[in-house]
């Protein structure tokens, strides 16, 4: 479904990632781990055409991502970055944001979808009249995921995304994210997201060192 | 009512430079480091200005096609490299997208208030084409720096921002429209602001200069009017195009703004 053909990305003239190759296959669960600073946000981002491949070449369902195809990624895949980024306005107005834009236009939520998804990530409905910007940390990236959960996809790249949460939010988005149907790229190093993942991906100065299945594997 | 300006003479204008020690003494008094540049603009604009008249004396008086379009070209190209630099952004990318912007926006305009409006006998007569077209430009130019450098600024500021609504599926159109509305604004606004005042707050140059000139103040308002809606025109088209064809060169495949294009 995705592979990394022997990805290497630069940036101002310095390799941020080089020799990067692995598969993931549908409804695999995948997690990068590693240092920080060591490339893993680089990955999803570059996947998501954030970064101009220098050297080697990616492909999502069959296509090389190229100028051509990137739209079909970045409609396929639904992205949650470590920082929720918001425009100003209520929570109700950033959870539809994503849908102002034309290639989501067809999917506006209904407001009885919009409550039930804040039930989900465990936030009452109240919030949606609330100032984006007057939340929590950890409610803005709530808000992110109960939007990229709204855009309906069943791919999904996610960088961090319980760093923020505390212990019972973090078992409930991590649980939301368990579901079968989900193909996953993820960055963490929290240990409720390890244990839904299939594959453990170390990366080290912008390469991967390990890429296991086994979970003991990555505690060495 | 009596035509003609009263001459200036070079002992009176050498009198009008002695207000020059006004903002001298401003200056020396609080200590702000303004002397030196300004010393240097004055010497350049009373060079400039001087040959300026020399050339636009020639050129009334030749009243060439030729040299008229010409000198329109040069115009157009110099409004558009100070728009690049101004803005910090690089001529070698942009020079050929914003030259499009900006002599479209200008020509549409030019031709419409000289050809159309006024109607001068012969239509390319230097002496309202070369005057117009340079207050077009000349305001042209402030309002797409301004376009220019609030658009690629605020992407650079916000590009978390903007690579997000990317990942969402937005177009590049879309990513980028509210950075987009943002500048169109920053470019018209003073524009506009100026318009609403115009008469109370300020006695606007080209009148004044009109009627110093000797011409019926309702003659002078037209011209006025005629040239505040032609420049708000040639502002709102320009400052729209010169982002959008920027846009073509800015940013790569994957509609990440190209770093090497800023200076």
């Amino acid at each position: 479904m995705i592979e990394f053909k022997d990805v290497a990305v630069q940036e101002r003239g310095k390799t941020i990632l080089h020799n990067v190759t692995f598969t993931v296959t549908e409804r695999e669960k995948v997690i990068f781990y590693g240092k920080s600073g060591s490339g893993k946000t680089t990955i999803l981002r570059t996947l998501m055409g954030g970064h101009s491949v220098s050297e080697g070449e990616i492909i999502f369902n069959g296509k090389k991502l190229d100028k051509h195809s990137l739209f079909s990624v970045r409609t396929s895949i639904a992205y949650i970055g470590q920082e929720p980024v918001f425009s100003e306005g209520t929570v109700k107005e950033a959870l539809l944001f994503p849908f102002n834009f034309k290639a989501n236009a067809a999917l506006i939520p209904s407001h009885s979808e919009q409550i039930n998804i804040l039930t989900k990530v465990g936030l009452p409905q109240q919030i949606l009249e609330s100032d984006v910007t007057g939340i929590s940390g950890g409610e803005k990236q709530r808000v992110a995921v109960a939007r990229a959960l709204l855009l309906k996809k069943t791919v999904f790249c996610i960088d961090e995304v319980t760093s923020a949460l505390d212990p019972f939010s973090a078992e409930t988005i991590t649980a939301l994210f368990s579901s079968k149907e989900f193909t996953i790229l993820s960055v963490s190093h929290d240990p409720r997201w390890f244990s839904i993942a299939d594959r453990f991906i170390k990366i080290e100065s912008g390469t991967i060192v390990l890429d296991t299945q086994n979970r003991s594997e990555t505690e060495m | 009512m009596e035509t003609g300006t009263i001459d200036l003479s070079y002992w009176s204008l050498l009198f009008i430079y002695t207000l020059l020690v006004i903002p001298l003494a401003v200056f020396l008094n609080t200590g702000v480091d303004l002397i030196r540049s300004s010393a240097i603009a004055i010497v350049r604009m009373t060079i400039q200005l001087a040959l300026v008249g020399l050339y636009l004396g020639l050129l009334f008086e030749l009243n060439s096609f030729w040299l008229n379009m010409a000198w329109l070209v040069i115009m157009l190209f110099v409004a558009n490299v100070n728009i690049i630099s101004s803005a910090g952004l690089k001529l070698s990318y942009f020079f050929l997208p914003t030259l499009i912007g900006v002599s479209l926006s200008t020509l549409i305009v030019l031709v419409a208030f000289v050809f159309i409006g006024i109607n001068p006998q012969p239509l390319y007569d230097a002496r309202y084409l070369i005057p117009v077209a340079g207050m077009i430009l000349g305001n042209c130019l402030r309002g797409n720096v301004m376009a220019l450098e609030r658009f690629y600024s605020a992407i650079r500021k916000n590009e978390k921002e903007f690579s997000t609504y990317l990942f969402m599926g937005a177009r590049l159109s879309e990513a980028s429209s509210p950075y987009f509305r943002q500048a169109i604004k920053a470019a018209n606004a003073p524009h506009v602001a100026t318009m609403a005042t115009l008469g109370i707050v300020s006695l606007p140059g080209m009148m004044t200069g009109q009627i110093l000139g000797g011409a019926f103040p309702i003659v002078a308002i037209k011209y006025q009017i005629a040239i505040m809606v032609s420049i708000f025109s040639a502002m709102a088209l320009s400052s729209y195009l010169n982002i959008r064809l920027s846009m073509t060169v800015a940013f790569d495949d994957f509609q990440n703004l190209r770093r090497e294009v800023m200076k």
